[in-house]
């Protein structure tokens, strides 16, 4: 499972300030896009409405990340880098006894 | 073992639990004390395809579509928050044990700044977090409209208070690209604040939804990324909005 080509879509270097009330507060890299392999990742085939979550899937110390959908589905990507620079690989929708988890949406 | 958790638009909530061999079982619907389907108010029957629920639920307009859980009382199980498609945020308290959890039959507004907490934009799904780091539990949600907001807790164990949800992230203010080539989250945000470099700090991973002018003939284009919000700070405290280099 843990074959190669996927990679986390590299930050830009240029950070940008963030401020509120008055003061620096916190600060935040560009955003970036996550992809697995050379493609974004990218739930519009399901509809769409992404919601990331990050969970160590397989038990191999590092956290992979679950992507789920409007459909219902939730799309794995295991994280084949390493903790500081992660690389994903997409491995299809997270199955629950076998089975394909659909949460009912509508 | 960790098990999953998801709302959804249905309206339940719904737990995988996680198994010693590894992997999930099926998921579950959680229910409440009284054996019901955990719902907020209304919620889509899928046998009469028809909004359903509205007559015996004091939110019966909202629909429950997020939830995360956390022991908001101090009581040593988990309660949820539950997030709703317009906005607000509610608790479910669960009246059980840690083991064997027995939800309220009823849902309680939160409120924030002595008023109903609610997300701009709607489409609350809401992640418990210490965005701060100062020990206390606070909430942070995408929005329907985009962005994500950070509601800070300022009270105390076991009777959490607070402050009217802040912007970590702005709402995508204008055009910042296109379908192929953007530079900011769209609308129907989803956030999850991790530290995702594993560099001390917080970062925050935000999904999404895109779509073409709806007005167009051809099958709607539609994406949902993924974007990682890199935290950069000499430290995860405090509230952050965002311009990405000056382009405001």
């Amino acid at each position: 499972m843990r074959s190669v080509g996927a990679y986390l879509f590299g930050a830009s270097c240029i950070a940008f300030a963030v401020a509120f009330q008055g003061k620096t507060a916190a600060t935040f890299e560009p955003p970036v896009r996550l992809k697995a392999g050379d493609v974004f990742i990218d739930t519009g085939a399901d509809i769409a409405y992404s919601g990331p979550s990050v969970f160590d899937l397989d038990g191999d110390g590092k956290r992979d990340l679950l992507v789920g959908n409007l459909c219902g589905h939730i799309q794995v990507f295991r994280n084949v880098g390493d903790d500081a620079a992660r690389r994903f690989e997409a491995k299809g929708f997270l199955k629950a006894d076998g089975k394909l988890v659909e949460i009912p949406n509508w | 073992m960790v098990d999953l958790f998801t709302g959804c638009f249905e309206g339940g909530v719904y737990v995988l639990p996680g198994k010693k061999a590894g992997g999930f079982a099926e998921p579950q619907k959680l229910l409440d004390r009284a054996g019901r389907i955990l719902r907020l108010g209304q919620f889509w029957n899928y046998e009469t395809k028809k909004w359903d629920g509205v007559a015996d639920s004091k939110y019966a307009q909202e629909l429950g579509i997020g939830a995360d859980a956390v022991d908001w009382d101090g009581d040593g199980d988990l309660d949820l928050v539950i997030g709703s498609s317009h906005g607000h945020l509610f608790l479910r308290t669960n009246e059980g044990t840690k083991e064997k959890a027995a939800f309220a039959t009823d849902s309680v507004e939160i409120l924030g700044g002595g008023a109903p907490l609610r997300i701009g934009g709607g489409e609350c799904i809401p992640s418990v977090v210490d965005w701060d780091g100062d020990g206390r539990f606070d909430l942070v949600s995408g929005s329907g409209a985009g962005g994500v907001w950070w509601v800070r807790n300022v009270g105390r164990a076991g009777a959490p208070a607070f402050e009217e949800p802040r912007a970590l992230v702005e709402p995508e203010p204008f055009e910042r690209g296109t379908l192929r080539d953007p530079s900011w989250p769209g609308r129907g945000t989803q956030a999850c604040v991790t530290d995702f470099d594993e560099d001390g700090d917080l970062d925050v991973l935000v999904g999404d939804i895109n779509e073409e002018d709806s007005k167009s003939t051809a099958p709607r284009e539609r994406h949902g990324w993924v974007w990682l919000f890199r935290h950069r700070g000499p430290d995860a405290k405090g509230t952050a909005t965002g311009d990405p280099a000056g382009k405001k």
